[in-house]
C-alpha cells in the first residue's frame, strides 16, 4: 500500500528490447519537485534523451503520465500527458489527451509508465492493477484504433479496459499519425504515434479496479462542489457547455481569417450534434455526439468535432458532414487531424500556382472542395505513397523533398507548421506561439482572451473589471496593440504557468482560467485541490515554482538540441534572420510590428522565465533557484551554458 | 415518496455519480466498487447509468439461492443485500435487468466466506451522494414526475436490451 494519496505512487519502466518491466516505487521527491504528467515526463526526457538520439531509434524514450488530481473528483481531472523527443521537429514534444484513460491508469495504481527500447515484434502493454506484461499484438497489427479496441475488450472479456493505440498510419511512422485514447480521443501533435510505430507497440491497455486514496476527503468534495458552481457563473460557461470548441476556436479563429463559413460554422455543427457528451471527471461536457442524418455522409457517426479540426475545413474548402467524416476516419486510422490538414492545403497552394501537376497528384485534382481527392490524398499519406510520402514531411523536409521553390510557401516555428507568415490576431497570441515548447502552438501558453474577434459574452465591461480585481489595469484583456508592453508578456508567462499547473495536475484546460475567463480554475485553486488530494499543503507559491521549473526545463531540454533565441519569433521574423534576407512571398511592409519591437517584447518574456536575453538559454541562477542545479551543471559541461549577459547579440 | 428518479436521455458519461458514489461508500475513488456505474456502447454514442432500481417485484429476489439474503423493505421500498448471508454466486447479477448490484471485496471475511459479495445502492440513507454532481440531473431524488416516467421507462428498457446483450 504506497504511502501516498493522490499519487497513486509506483511507476512501470518498459524495456521493449528485453521485454522486462520493472515497477518501483514513486520518489517523494519527484513528486514535490515535478507534480505529475507532463512533470514527470519532462523530468525523464530530460535525464534520458540526449541530443543525438533519433527519435526513431530504440533509444529514444517516451512517457505516459497522469497527475495527482487524476480521477480524484477534482474538476474536469481527467487528463494524461505523454513526453518525448518528437521525430518531426527533433526537439520537446508533449502532447495530452482527455477522455478516460487517465484516470484508469490513476485506478490501477500507476503515476508515470516509462517506454523504450524497440520490440522485435509487435506486442501491447497490458496493465490490470498489480499484474502488468508485454502481449503480442500480431493480430492487432493492421488493424484500425476502434477495431482493435474491440478485439482487447473481447479477448480480455472486459468492456471497462481503456486504451491508447496507434492506427495504421501510427505503424507506418507517419509524422501525420496520432495515437488514440477511446475512440476520439488524440496525442497528435508532434507525431509521437509515429514513435510507437518504431517501437512496435501497438496499444496501452488499462484496467483499474484499485481507486485511489484521497488526503481529505471532505474537503475535496466541498472544492469540486464551489468550483463547478463557480464555473457556471463564469460568461463563456453557457457557450462553452453547449458548443464547446467550435464557437470558442472555430468561429472566432475564422473571424479572423476572414469570416465565419456558414457550411463550418458552429451553427453547422450544432445541426449535427446528437447531444453533449463528457470526458472523466468533467462537467463541462463540452463534446458532442455527432449524427450526419442525410447527404453524402448520411450514417456517419462519431464523437467530435474539435475547434482546430473545424478550421482544417476552412482552407480544404468543406463543410461540417465532411469533416465529421473526416475527423473519424482520422480516429480510426490513428492520424492526426491539423497536420495532415496543413499540409494538403499547402499542396493545394502549389497545385494553384502550377508548382506540381495532375502527374505529381496521380492525376487527383488538388483544389478545394474536392471531397474524393481530399480523401484519396489521406490514404496516400497514410501508406506513404507517391506525393503522399512528401505531405507526411510536412512542411521543411517535404519542401526539402520537393524543391522547385515549394520551400517559399511553408512557414513553421521550430519545424512545427504554422498557417501565419506574420503576425497572428494579437501580439500576445504571437508572442505565445512562438516561445511554446513544441513548437508552433497555442496549448503551451496562449492567452486565450485578448484577441479583437472575442465571442461576444466577453464584453469590455467584464474585461476592464478582470483587469482591474486581477492587476489593478482595466486594460491589462483590451488594450491589445501591437507595442512591446512588459503586461502582454507576463500573461504569456502567466498563462504557461497555469497550462503547466493543468498539464502536471491532470486537469484540463478547458476549465482553466484562460477559457473561463473570470472564474476558471486558476493557481490558488490549483494550490487548494492538491492540499486536498494529497495532504501535503501545496501555496499559490509553490504552484507557481513547480511550473516556472517545468517551463525552464522544457526550455533546457530545447537548448540541449540547438534552440536559440533566433527560433522564438514568428516566421517572417525567423526568415529574415536566419538567411539575411525577405522572405520571397511575404510583404513586410504588412508586419503589426518591428523586428526591433518584437524583439524587446521577447526580452521581457526572458527577463521572466528566466532566460538569457542574447540566446534564450536558460540562466544557471534562475535553474539553480528553482533546484535544477543538475540540470545548469549538464548545460555547463556541454558548453551551452551562457556567460550572464543583458545585452542582445 | 422520494425515489432516485433517472432521466436516462441526458447522461452525458462523465462518471461523477460513480466516483462520488464509491468515494462514499469505500472512502476511495473508485468506480469499480461504486454501486452506480456507467454502462457504454462507444461506438453509437451510448451511455447510461446501471444501478438498482429498488423494483416493486425485484428479479434477484427469487434469483438468490440464499433465504432472506435479498430482501425489499413494505415501507421504503428499498431492496438491500445482507452481507453476511451473500455467497457471493451472482446470480442476482444474472437476473437483474439493469445492472443494479456490483461485486465488492467482503471486508474482513471469516473462513468459508466468499471472497467476494454483490452490494446494491442504498440512497445513501436519504441523501444520495451522486445526484448532487450529476450536471444535468440525469439523476434525480424526487418525488414521482409523470413527465419523468415516460422517458424513464423507456431508458430502462433500452438498458435491459443492453444489458441483456452482454450476459
Amino acid at each position: 500500500m504506497t504511502e501516498f494519496c493522490g499519487w497513486a505512487g509506483a511507476v512501470l519502466d518498459v524495456d521493449l528490447t528485453s521485454g522486462k518491466i520493472e515497477k518501483y516505487p514513486l520518489s517523494r521527491e519527484m513528486a514535490i519537485k515535478h507534480i505529475g504528467g507532463l512533470g514527470f515526463g519532462t523530468k525523464t526526457l530530460y535525464d534520458n534523451v540526449g541530443p543525438g538520439v533519433d527519435p526513431l531509434s530504440p533509444e529514444s524514450v517516451f512517457t505516459i503520465g497522469q497527475g495527482p488530481l487524476c480521477g480524484t473528483l477534482s474538476p474536469a481531472a481527467g487528463r494524461a500527458d505523454l513526453v518525448a523527443k518528437s521525430p518531426l521537429t527533433g526537439i520537446f514534444l508533449r502532447s495530452n489527451l482527455g477522455g478516460f484513460f487517465g484516470p484508469e491508469l490513476k485506478w490501477a495504481g500507476y503515476d508515470l509508465i516509462i517506454v523504450r527500447g524497440q520490440s522485435p515484434r509487435p506486442v501491447y502493454l497490458w496493465i490490470k492493477d498489480d499484474h502488468f506484461e508485454l502481449r503480442d499484438a500480431s493480430h492487432l497489427w493492421g488493424k484500425d484504433t476502434w477495431e482493435t479496441e474491440r478485439i482487447l475488450r473481447h479477448e480480455n472479456k472486459d468492456h471497462d479496459i481503456k486504451a491508447l493505440k496507434i492506427g495504421p498510419a501510427g505503424e507506418n511512422m507517419c509524422y501525420s499519425s496520432a495515437i488514440i485514447g477511446d475512440l476520439a480521443r488524440a496525442c497528435g501533435k508532434c507525431s509521437l504515434a509515429a514513435i510507437w510505430g518504431a517501437k512496435r507497440l501497438k496499444a496501452v491497455a488499462v484496467r483499474g479496479t484499485r481507486g485511489i486514496r484521497i488526503a481529505r476527503p471532505k474537503e475535496m468534495v466541498a472544492l469540486a462542489r464551489e468550483l463547478w458552481e463557480r464555473f457556471k457563473e463564469d460568461p463563456m460557461y453557457a457557450s462553452h457547455s453547449r458548443y464547446g470548441t467550435n464557437t470558442w476556436v472555430g468561429d472566432t479563429v475564422m473571424k479572423s481569417m476572414g469570416g465565419i463559413k456558414p457550411e463550418l460554422s458552429s451553427q453547422a455543427f450544432e445541426k449535427l450534434y446528437h447531444k453533449n457528451i463528457s470526458c472523466s471527471g468533467c462537467a463541462l461536457h463540452c463534446s458532442h455526439w455527432l449524427k450526419v442524418k442525410s447527404g453524402k455522409y448520411a450514417g456517419t457517426q462519431g464523437e467530435g468535432l474539435e475547434g482546430n479540426t473545424q478550421l482544417v475545413g476552412f482552407d480544404l474548402g468543406v463543410g461540417a458532414e465532411f469533416m465529421t467524416y473526416y475527423n473519424n476516419l482520422c480516429n480510426r486510422m490513428g492520424l492526426d487531424t491539423m497536420h495532415p490538414g496543413a499540409a494538403i492545403q499547402w499542396a493545394m497552394s502549389l497545385y494553384r500556382d502550377g508548382i506540381i501537376t495532375r502527374a505529381d497528384t496521380d492525376g487527383l485534382e488538388l483544389t478545394p472542395g474536392n471531397e474524393e481527392a481530399l480523401l484519396k490524398m489521406i490514404d496516400m499519406i497514410i501508406r506513404k505513397e507517391g506525393l503522399g510520402e512528401i505531405l507526411d514531411m510536412y512542411p521543411v523536409r517535404a519542401a526539402e523533398k520537393l524543391g522547385r521553390g515549394s520551400e517559399n510557401y511553408i512557414s513553421h516555428c521550430k519545424g512545427y507548421p504554422s498557417p501565419y507568415t506574420g503576425f497572428m490576431s494579437s501580439v500576445k497570441t504571437t508572442l505565445a506561439h512562438a516561445v511554446a515548447t513544441r513548437g508552433h502552438d497555442h496549448l503551451t501558453g496562449s492567452p486565450g482572451i485578448e484577441t479583437p474577434n472575442r465571442q461576444p459574452e466577453m464584453t469590455n465591461e467584464i474585461l476592464e473589471r478582470l483587469g482591474r480585481e486581477k492587476y489593478g489595469d482595466p486594460t491589462m484583456f483590451t488594450d491589445i496593440s501591437y507595442t512591446p508592453q512588459r503586461k502582454y508578456a507576463l500573461r504569456v508567462w502567466e498563462c504557461e504557468n497555469y497550462f503547466a499547473m493543468a498539464d502536471m495536475t491532470g486537469t484540463c484546460k478547458f476549465a482553466a482560467r484562460e477559457v473561463l475567463l473570470v472564474n476558471g480554475i486558476d493557481i490558488p485553486d490549483f494550490a487548494r485541490l492538491l492540499t486536498a488530494a494529497t495532504g501535503i499543503e501545496f501555496s499559490p507559491a509553490d504552484c507557481t515554482r513547480a511550473a516556472e521549473r517545468e517551463m525552464l526545463l522544457e526550455r533546457a531540454f530545447n537548448a540541449r538540441e540547438g534552440i536559440r533565441r533566433i527560433d522564438d519569433y514568428p516566421f517572417a521574423l525567423w526568415y529574415l534572420k536566419k538567411f539575411g534576407r525577405p522572405h520571397p512571398r511575404f510583404d513586410y511592409a504588412r508586419l503589426k510590428m518591428s523586428d526591433e519591437d518584437y524583439g524587446k517584447l521577447l526580452d521581457m518574456y526572458y527577463e521572466l522565465r528566466g532566460c538569457d536575453l542574447a540566446t534564450g538559454i536558460p540562466r544557471a541562477d534562475k535553474l539553480n533557484e528553482l533546484g535544477l542545479a543538475d540540470v545548469a551543471a549538464d548545460l555547463a559541461r556541454r558548453g551551452i551554458l551562457p556567460q550572464p549577459t543583458t545585452a542582445r547579440a | 415518496m422520494k425515489r432516485l428518479v433517472i432521466d436516462y436521455e441526458k447522461c452525458v458519461g462523465c462518471e461523477l455519480c460513480a466516483m462520488r458514489c464509491s468515494l462514499e461508500k469505500t472512502g476511495m475513488v473508485n468506480p469499480s466498487r461504486a454501486r452506480i456505474h456507467i454502462v457504454r456502447v462507444e461506438e453509437e454514442g451510448i451511455m447510461m447509468p446501471a444501478v438498482c432500481r429498488h423494483c416493486d417485484q425485484p428479479a434477484c429476489i427469487p434469483a438468490c439461492p440464499v433465504k432472506n439474503c435479498i430482501t425489499r423493505d413494505a415501507e421504503t421500498g428499498l431492496v438491500s443485500i445482507n452481507a453476511e448471508l451473500c455467497i457471493g454466486c451472482k446470480k442476482c447479477t444474472e437476473a437483474c435487468p439493469y445492472g443494479g448490484p456490483t461485486g465488492v471485496p467482503r471486508e474482513n471475511p471469516r473462513p468459508k466466506q466468499s471472497s467476494t459479495i454483490k452490494v446494491l445502492c442504498d440512497l445513501c440513507r436519504g441523501n444520495p451522494a451522486c445526484v448532487e454532481f450529476c450536471p444535468t440531473a440525469c439523476l434525480q431524488y424526487t418525488e414521482a414526475d409523470p413527465a419523468l416516467a415516460e422517458r424513464e421507462k423507456k431508458g430502462k428498457e433500452e438498458l435491459a436490451t443492453l444489458i441483456a446483450q452482454r450476459k
